[in-house]
């Protein structure tokens, strides 16, 4: 506002310039600082099976958070996509773990948002060169395990089904640093092997006791690692809460069991964080679902930045 | 590594119109032509959704964007076989985004725009503002008058069913708030019928105010005598409104196409222009020195959710024809 | 009997192996990764095989197999069991655009090298690459010494060498690798139904190799019939052999909003039926169609328009004259 002489304020109104993730300030990776969180998109849903349409889910995010101030009370920046390569699998998950490396390498912390769970082995492996892969442990929340060893020839594979597989192998703890949660339904023979088992939550018992079964993971993967990178999938939801690339099943958490799930990750030393498997297309509720995945997203940017005021 | 210096895919990233580099209005010189958003609409009805159009033709603007794309040579048109260098459009053709309208009251939104309208033309820059349906008309043309007398072309759009709007007898009832933007103008003396030209509208407009219009000085076509018009000839009288007059305005409103080509209007009727008319219409009119086009009644949420739909991509395929015509990349000889 | 899942035309399932010398071999392409913009072409070749199911059971179940041809009387009988087999669909890798390329391509090479016909069902439009790159290695395993024509029926050039972060296997490239392959004749490249824009030096590309544009303004000018007239002459100069690829984005949004790049002022279904009618007189021992996405069209016209496309170039062949009183 401007006040003239004659005492009158006047109003200058400022366009606003573009649709950001929750009214955030626009910025490049030059821009970060220590104790920033960058919200990033990923536009790429290229290389996993099941409806497409993930490539889309941050934009419609922005829309539908722009409007909201969490960018003037939080410490969070919109630093735009990642740079991908939709028909180039090598090439964009290089892209990706390049680019991860470089938001940690500033201080900040990095909370992706859209695409799908096969970028997640290359945004960890950014990460953990940064950090140390023996400092990194996974919480993933996902109705599936993605446990699936890829076929010899494409051990880099995109697949979705084998990204925890890959994250265990990039990560220093191995499978003892991932913890799997939400899991329901029928997984293969293979995901069960004693060799692959990881810490374990099933969607029962989330939506049991919370607290208690996430507090006992939560204590054996601080045995770990000291630091946690927090995977959401949107297919941990119940199918009448979200609009996913495959349904499998007709269960799952609701919109209030998945953040009061979420609400225990508060005290945890997260550095990063993502929000994957949201189709925008089939959301034939309008944007309903979406604003939901808002409202989860909205409880990462939280748990992100409680921890960074804990440690202040 | 800098984050961006590699392509992003087509569809991602920040969606400016035809991928134009943004700008503040402080910034705006008299070269550039200004993308503003309007996003408001007066519906609350069955059929509302204008106020998504500026993001819609945005989203769908940037298969357009190939000047901003480097492994883009230039646009042929195949038809006429005529190239069009637009290597001057990266500088000139700048996106200052939406006015904030969200939540705000009539009174609000209405300052709003006229305000940031103002501000614009103040700094001599031409003004593409992508509403929102036609209730931005008065207040962007409020923007202007205080700087003198306004020009004002409508193609397609609502005009007044009944009652004169050019007795002005004292005890005369006000125009209703919800009347075409036209109506308002008229009926206040802010615009004058002499400096107006109406062109296809699908509305049936009442006979006292075709009469009063016409012997007021306003010119009526309609479809048929905008189909047989010469470009040179639209681009001649839009010349010679903006010389008569402080400054020129236009709204283009989705109903001026056929609704058989796509279903996007608010308000479908029967006639209407097709693509190449408005082309040729918007093209020629871009060739006068318009302040302001406004684009109003595209609803993108008819026909259900999509990332680009025919009417979209109508609206800005015919929008091309302005902007290119605007930013003088293609010239028809007017007297 | 009928198959247990719609078949183009109704027609008998088999393996590639089982299509004969002048029969048509369909394979499908679900596949619309290499799309850049609207998805749902996948779906492609599942809604034209209802769809096309449909045409043929109205035949069969209405009329009793035997349709006369109100345009000149004639008889015809529906044929489609000795002339076409459906070979399903070519396993789709999401993660690889080379392994999809080399799995389509080897289910249209195996029928081409048979002498029978490919026709491929996208699927986006890059997919009539490795459709037409299986048709070219199996036309070259049959005469090595013959180059094939081309005509493509489209709203876009798809010349493109590449396409930003896409890269140069994308829908906006398939034709520019279609003219690197080894057996085809590039002067003999026809594009019908070119709308708007096109990039300037892609043109001059063409131009300058010696094919031949028409756009859709030039179908309006000239007229269908005589548009195709003219590129199937320039197509098939000094070619024995000639490929179709059917885009449907060449027609009309208005018509047929159910694909991925529509385009306004395009061609109408009429004047596309009709540049049909003149190509399936050809030898087409090869054809593709593209970019049918069902989701799109929440009317269901768009599969069925598109449908009725297949049905006009292939009625000589699905179709058989008969004489009035045949059973």
């Amino acid at each position: 506002m401007t006040v003239t002489p004659r005492g009158a304020v006047e109003v200058v109104i400022q366009p606003r310039p573009a649709a950001t993730f929750f009214g955030a300030p626009v910025a490049d990776i030059e821009d970060l600082r220590s104790g920033m969180i960058a919200v990033i998109g990923v536009y790429c849903d290229h290389f996993c099976e099941g409806h497409p349409g993930g490539r889309f889910a941050a934009r419609q995010i922005r829309y539908v958070s722009t409007k909201t101030s969490h960018g003037e009370s939080l410490p969070i920046v919109d630093l735009g996509d990642f740079n991908v390569f939709p028909l180039d699998p090598e090439r964009t998950l290089e892209s990706l773990t390049r680019q991860s490396q470089h938001v940690i390498a500033a201080g900040a912390k990095l909370f992706a948002i859209g695409g799908d769970y096969s970028m997640t082995p290359a945004i960890v492996r950014g990460i953990s060169r940064e950090l140390g892969s023996e400092s990194i442990a996974v919480i993933r929340l996902s109705r599936r395990f993605d446990l699936l060893a890829p076929p010899a020839s494409e051990a880099q594979s995109p697949r979705r089904t084998s990204a925890t597989f890959q994250l265990s192998n990039i990560l220093g703890g191995g499978p003892s640093a991932i913890a799997l949660m939400g899991a329901r339904g029928r997984v293969t023979a293979e995901e069960q092997l004693p060799a692959k088992a990881s810490i374990v939550v099933p969607a029962s018992q989330l939506i049991a006791d919370s607290s208690k079964f996430i507090g006992d993971a939560k204590a054996a993967l601080s045995q770990v690692a000291e630091s946690i990178y927090l995977s959401v999938d949107a297919d941990v939801l119940a199918p009448r809460f979200g609009a996913t690339a495959t349904t499998g099943t007709y269960d799952g958490l609701s919109l209030a069991q998945l953040l009061e799930v979420l609400d225990n990750f508060k005290d945890l030393q997260l550095v990063g964080a993502e929000l994957t498997g949201h189709v925008p297309n089939l959301d034939v509720s309008g944007r309903a679902v979406t604003h939901d995945i808002m409202g989860i997203a909205s409880k990462l940017l939280e748990c992100l930045s409680a921890e960074s005021s804990a440690c202040r | 590594m800098p984050m961006r210096d590699a392509p992003l895919p087509r569809m991602a990233g920040d969606l400016t119109f035809m991928r134009s580099r943004r700008a503040s209005v402080e910034s705006l010189h008299a070269d550039n032509l200004a993308i503003l958003g309007a996003p408001i609409e007066d519906n609350i009805g069955r059929k509302a959704g204008t106020r998504f159009a500026p993001t819609a033709i945005r989203e769908t603007s940037v298969y357009f964007g190939w000047h901003a794309n480097p492994q883009f040579s230039h646009p042929v048109d195949i038809d006429k076989r005529s190239a069009i260098d637009t290597s001057a459009m990266h500088g000139r053709l700048v996106d200052v985004g939406d006015i904030p309208l969200e939540g705000l009251e009539a009174q609000s939104a209405v300052f709003a725009i006229r305000s940031l309208t103002r501000r614009i033309a103040e700094q001599n820059a031409s003004t593409i503002v992508l509403g929102g349906d036609d209730s931005i008309v008065e207040p962007a043309i409020d923007g202007a008058i205080d700087k003198g007398s306004v020009g004002f072309i409508q193609i397609g759009g609502r005009l007044p069913g009944h009652s004169s709007l050019f007795e002005r007898a004292s005890g005369a009832e006000p125009v209703g708030h919800d009347a075409p933007p036209l109506a308002r103008l008229l009926s206040d003396g802010r615009v004058e019928a002499r400096n107006v030209m109406v062109m296809v509208s699908p509305s049936r407009p009442g006979i006292e105010f075709v009469r009063d219009f016409q012997q007021a000085g306003g010119v009526l076509l309609n479809a048929a005598a905008v189909a047989e018009a010469r470009a040179e000839d639209i681009t001649k009288n839009a010349c010679t409104l903006a010389r008569s007059t402080r400054s020129l305005h236009v709204q283009f409103d989705a109903s001026a196409f056929r609704p058989s080509l796509h279903g996007m209007s608010e308000r479908p009727a029967f006639g209407g222009l097709t693509l190449p008319d408005v082309q040729k219409v918007l093209g020629a009119i871009g060739q006068a020195p318009v302040s302001s086009l406004m684009v109003t009644g595209l609803n993108p949420t008819l026909s259900g959710l999509s990332v680009v739909k025919t009417g979209l991509r109508l609206t800005v395929t015919a929008l091309l024809s302005y902007i290119y015509g605007r930013l003088g990349l293609t010239t028809i000889q007017a007297e | 009997m009928r198959p247990p899942a719609p078949s183009l035309f109704d027609a008998p399932l088999g393996d590639v192996k089982t299509v004969a010398e002048g029969s048509i071999g369909v394979v499908g392409m679900p596949t619309d990764w290499t799309h850049s913009s609207r998805i749902g072409a996948r779906e492609g070749p599942d809604a034209l095989r209802k769809a096309t199911t449909e045409i043929s059971r109205g035949v069969v179940d209405s009329l009793g197999g035997t349709a006369v041809d109100p345009s000149d009387g004639s008889y015809w009988r529906f044929n489609v069991s000795a002339s076409v087999v459906d070979c399903g669909d070519a396993p789709i890798d999401p993660a690889s655009v080379e392994r999809t390329t080399e799995s389509i391509a080897a289910m249209t090479e195996s029928i081409s090298a048979r002498g029978a016909i490919p026709l491929a069902l996208g699927g986006d439009h890059y997919n009539s690459f490795p459709a037409c790159l299986g048709y070219a290695r199996g036309l070259a395993k049959r005469h090595p010494d013959r180059r094939f024509g081309y005509i493509q029926i489209d709203g876009h050039l798809d010349f493109a060498d590449r396409l930003g972060a896409w890269g140069t296997h994308n829908h906006a490239t398939n034709g520019r690798r279609i003219s690197e392959l080894p057996n085809i004749e590039r002067a003999n490249m026809v594009w019908i139904g070119i709308t708007g824009w096109v990039d300037g030096d892609e043109l001059a590309l063409i131009e300058a190799m010696g094919g031949k544009i028409f756009s859709s303004g030039d179908v309006h000018k000239l007229g269908a019939a005589e548009v195709a007239r003219q590129a199937v002459q320039h197509a098939t100069r000094g070619c024995e052999n000639l490929y179709l690829s059917i885009d449907i984005d060449a027609m009309d949004a208005g018509f047929l909003p159910g694909t991925g790049s529509i385009v306004p002022s395009g061609i109408t279904p009429r004047q596309y039926c009709q540049i049909l009618d003149v190509i399936a007189q050809e030898q087409i021992d090869g054809l593709d169609i593209a970019e049918v996405a069902p989701s799109l069209d929440p009317s269901g016209r768009t599969e069925r328009i598109a449908a009725h496309l297949l049905y006009r170039v292939l009625r000589n062949r699905i179709f058989s004259p008969a004489m009035p009183g045949d059973p």
